[in-house]
């Protein structure tokens, strides 16, 4: 896991931050061409909530607190969530 | 003595007696305390543990569902340095919230996965007892104040747009700004009680 993704899942780990802030911070945070692997590390109660968070996203969202994700980083964690392997788990 | 000494002596007269008294120090966006704060005796930093006892043992009520944490250098905005020229200075920074597909923010959304609520506290602010008792309070006002809105709705949410007028700089009298107020009215009550 790259070194900001595991410093975000620390921080979760320990209770720093909320579930939205270690995603938004996980995506941001992780290569755009790893994406997929990334994903693969985090555990399944905390896809689900990507899975909502991505469902819930528009460009326009209103963050409090924090920044919201990139939009790329929304898109490409879509892509790979879309997946017909994955869509179907 | 020089005429820019004499013209400094009269502004450390002048400052802290009156003219700080009738405004507000430039802080987030225009909005924070009246009062300066003292930092401790040879600037001693207390742990975030020492923090949250000073902060109860001068008045500030803790809820239980909330938890504390010293944010890691540059996380927060700013510094103290900043905090005598009216330069943004992020004290705490409470949990990020995002707005959701209906437009509103949710209460649930607030707690972490141990279901507290989480505040990260700028290394700054333990340095200073008072600055400690000011923050904590502060925080926790406007936290009371948001969970009397959220806990009258139904759907424990709050409309996103309300949401980030009352956590937003420049908007006199919002939630922000009130907790400004209660925390400047609870140093001054534990000043008058230590004199």
């Amino acid at each position: 896991m790259k070194l900001a993704c595991r410093k975000a899942w620390d921080h979760y780990q320990e209770g720093r931050i909320t579930a939205t802030e270690f995603l938004i911070k996980f995506l941001n945070a992780a290569d755009p061409e790893d994406v997929r692997e990334a994903l693969d590390t985090l555990p399944a109660d905390l896809l689900e909530i990507l899975r909502q968070f991505l469902k819930d996203y528009r460009p326009e969202m209103r963050v409090f607190r924090g920044s919201p994700p990139r939009a790329c980083a929304v898109k490409m964690a879509r892509a790979v969530l879309d997946e017909p392997a994955r869509s179907s788990s | 003595m020089h005429f820019w000494r004499l013209l400094i002596h009269a502004r450390d007269l002048l400052i802290p007696g009156r003219l700080l008294g009738s405004r507000r120090i430039a802080w987030i966006g225009g909005q924070g305390p009246r009062l300066r704060w003292r930092k401790n005796e040879g600037g001693r930093k207390r742990s975030i543990e020492e923090a949250v006892a000073i902060a109860r043992t001068n008045g500030v009520e803790i809820p239980e569902d909330v938890t504390f944490f010293e944010a890691e250098p540059g996380e927060l905005k700013g510094e103290w340095k900043g905090f005598r020229s009216g330069q943004r200075f992020e004290t705490a920074r409470g949990p990020l919230v995002a707005e959701e597909r209906d437009g509103r923010v949710y209460w649930q959304s607030h707690y972490n996965r141990e279901g507290k609520i989480p505040f990260r506290i700028h290394p700054d602010v333990l340095v200073s007892d008072e600055a400690i008792i000011a923050v904590f309070r502060h925080e926790m006002y406007e936290l009371s104040l948001f969970r009397k809105v959220f806990l009258q709705s139904k759907t424990r949410s709050m409309d996103g747009t309300d949401y980030g007028l009352q956590v937003s700089e420049g908007h006199p009298g919002n939630f922000h700004d009130r907790a400004w107020d209660e925390a400047d009215r609870i140093l001054a009550r534990v000043r008058r009680q230590k004199r």
